[in-house]
């Protein structure tokens, strides 16, 4: 049994880390500022253009994207860690349980970014401000999956007859659910991945998260709103395609990886065998 | 030996599976008849502390085994065990693999590295039963193990299972809605049917 993974999982996956590795590069770089060559379109030598001080679009673009994904990455990582405590803390007794779907309900019927403003404004902006309001928003949908599936495995037989052999509940935890759980753990990852980039963009555009000498993509956009009556539209076109592009390879990695997972989850229960 | 006394349950509030259920099982392998619906697997659950007991009292030999004493064998051997561990790791969750055992159960060597669904339906029991020795219970309870399973794999495991418990003097509580296969193996004869409908007078 070969367990090779698809060209159509690499791809991405490729993308994103080629993508995360320049921009960490190119972050240390001051651009120039050349104010012969202010607010120029499109061309060959500035692909994405140039702002109002002549600095070449694709670059502080591309900048901007280092800032975001490293947000992404946090947030993503934090809150599977969060759901996924939640979700064990529920199955280990029906009080806990109680109060976490408390919780779980309560975080899901706020509006998600009237939330995330209201926890970023009140710690006071700035990465850690931004970085624990997306944290605290973006763990809730997942948490509702694993605990469902915790519970389901809670009342399967097999785990009844693991406490039957004296094991207590940390060890059915370590041992029983975590390979189970694991695929929805990175796929919920994963997924939550774009979910924090465009909010995170979406709260520095509104001017409450990231501030402005950071070179985040949200910062770029909200920056640009300014030309646009200029006529200047690719001051806001290209940084806003690219992030909408990264936002769908990560749609699509989540899929490919649950594809991959299926299958493998195929073959380990003998339908091809 | 195995006690219990003024066992109950509730389906709902208003709704009364059974009450006030008492039954003694000294060494001796005892059968539980009863229809399909009537509550049989529910008493062995409790029996075993799987359900938390709503009334009533069960003793039992103390061991000084990590394992419950009283241990269930369950219906659908592939639902009681992990589907995602080999053989060799479902059986040391309940303790040393004793090989001697092993054999005596008949397991062959090479099953250890296999995952369940590379088990047949009654291969699987076998490791279920192993697994619920290697735990050494003061007291069994098979819950319709071998309804699932062909006739010749029903005899050779009931035939490993009575000479494990008379060897060890285990008391085991059989539970099956056949009639005729209780006759066969058990020493005494239970009609739940009827402890329940006495309570219910
Ligand atoms: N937790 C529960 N909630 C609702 N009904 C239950 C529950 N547990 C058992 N029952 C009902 O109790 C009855 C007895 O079930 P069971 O003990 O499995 O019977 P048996 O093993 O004799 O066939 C069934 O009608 C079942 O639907
Ligand atoms: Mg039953």
């Amino acid at each position: 049994m070969k367990k090779w993974i698809p060209i159509k999982l690499i791809v991405p996956i490729l993308l994103i880390l080629v993508l995360y590795i320049v921009a960490i590069i190119i972050e240390q770089k001051e651009l120039a500022i050349d104010l012969n060559q202010k607010n120029t379109a499109p061309s060959l030598t500035h692909l994405f253009g140039t702002d109002w001080l002549g600095r070449d679009m694709l670059i502080r673009t591309w900048q901007g994207l280092s800032v975001s994904l490293t947000i992404g990455i946090v947030t993503a990582f934090c809150s599977t860690i969060i759901a996924l405590l939640m979700a064990v803390v529920a199955g280990a007794n029906k009080k806990f349980d109680r109060i976490v779907r408390w919780m779980i309900d309560l975080f899901l019927s706020l509006p998600h970014l009237v939330t995330l403003l209201l926890i970023t404004f009140t710690l006071g902006g700035g990465v850690k401000g931004l970085m624990i309001g997306l944290i605290v928003t973006h763990w809730t949908s997942l948490a509702r999956v694993l605990r469902v599936e915790v519970f389901q495995l809670n009342n399967s037989e097999f785990i009844q007859a693991s406490r039957q052999f004296g094991k207590n509940y940390i060890w059915i935890v370590w041992h029983h659910f975590l390979p189970h759980l694991y695929p929805q753990i990175i796929i919920g990852a994963i997924l939550i991945f774009p979910h924090a980039i465009l909010h995170e963009a979406a709260v520095t555009f509104l001017g409450f998260g990231l501030s402005t000498d950071q070179p985040a993509i949200g910062i770029i956009l909200s920056e640009s709103m300014s030309y646009l009556s200029a006529g200047y539209w690719w001051l806001a076109f290209f940084p806003g395609l690219f992030l909408l592009s990264i936002t769908l390879t990560f749609q699509y990695m989540g899929k490919q990886v649950h594809r991959v997972m299926e299958r493998n989850d195929r073959y380990d229960s003998g339908v091809n065998n | 030996m195995l006690t219990i006394k003024g066992v109950s349950y509730h389906v709902s509030s208003n709704r009364c599976l059974f009450d006030n259920v008492s039954l003694k099982i000294d060494n001796e392998i005892v059968g539980l008849s009863g229809n399909s619906g009537i509550g049989k697997t529910t008493l062995a659950k409790l029996i075993a502390r799987i359900i938390p007991l709503e009334t009533g009292s069960i003793h039992v030999e103390k061991s000084d085994a990590k394992s419950n004493p009283i241990q269930l064998i369950w219906q659908h051997p592939e639902q009681a065990v992990n589907p995602k561990w080999r053989i060799k790791r479902i059986l040391l969750e309940a303790g040393e693999i004793d090989s001697d055992l092993l054999k005596k159960c008949g397991i062959k060597k090479d099953w250890l590295t296999r995952f369940p669904h590379q088990l047949s339906g009654g291969e699987l029991q076998r490791v279920c039963i192993a697994r619920c020795l290697i735990s050494k219970p003061r007291v069994i309870i098979a819950d319709e193990i071998t309804t699932m399973l062909d006739g010749l794999s029903q005899v050779d495991i009931w035939e490993l299972l009575i000479i494990y418990v008379k060897q060890n003097k285990v008391p085991m509580l059989v539970i099956s809605h056949d009639e005729a296969l209780l006759n066969r193996i058990c020493d005494r004869m239970i009609n739940f049917q009827k402890i329940v409908d006495l309570e219910k007078k």
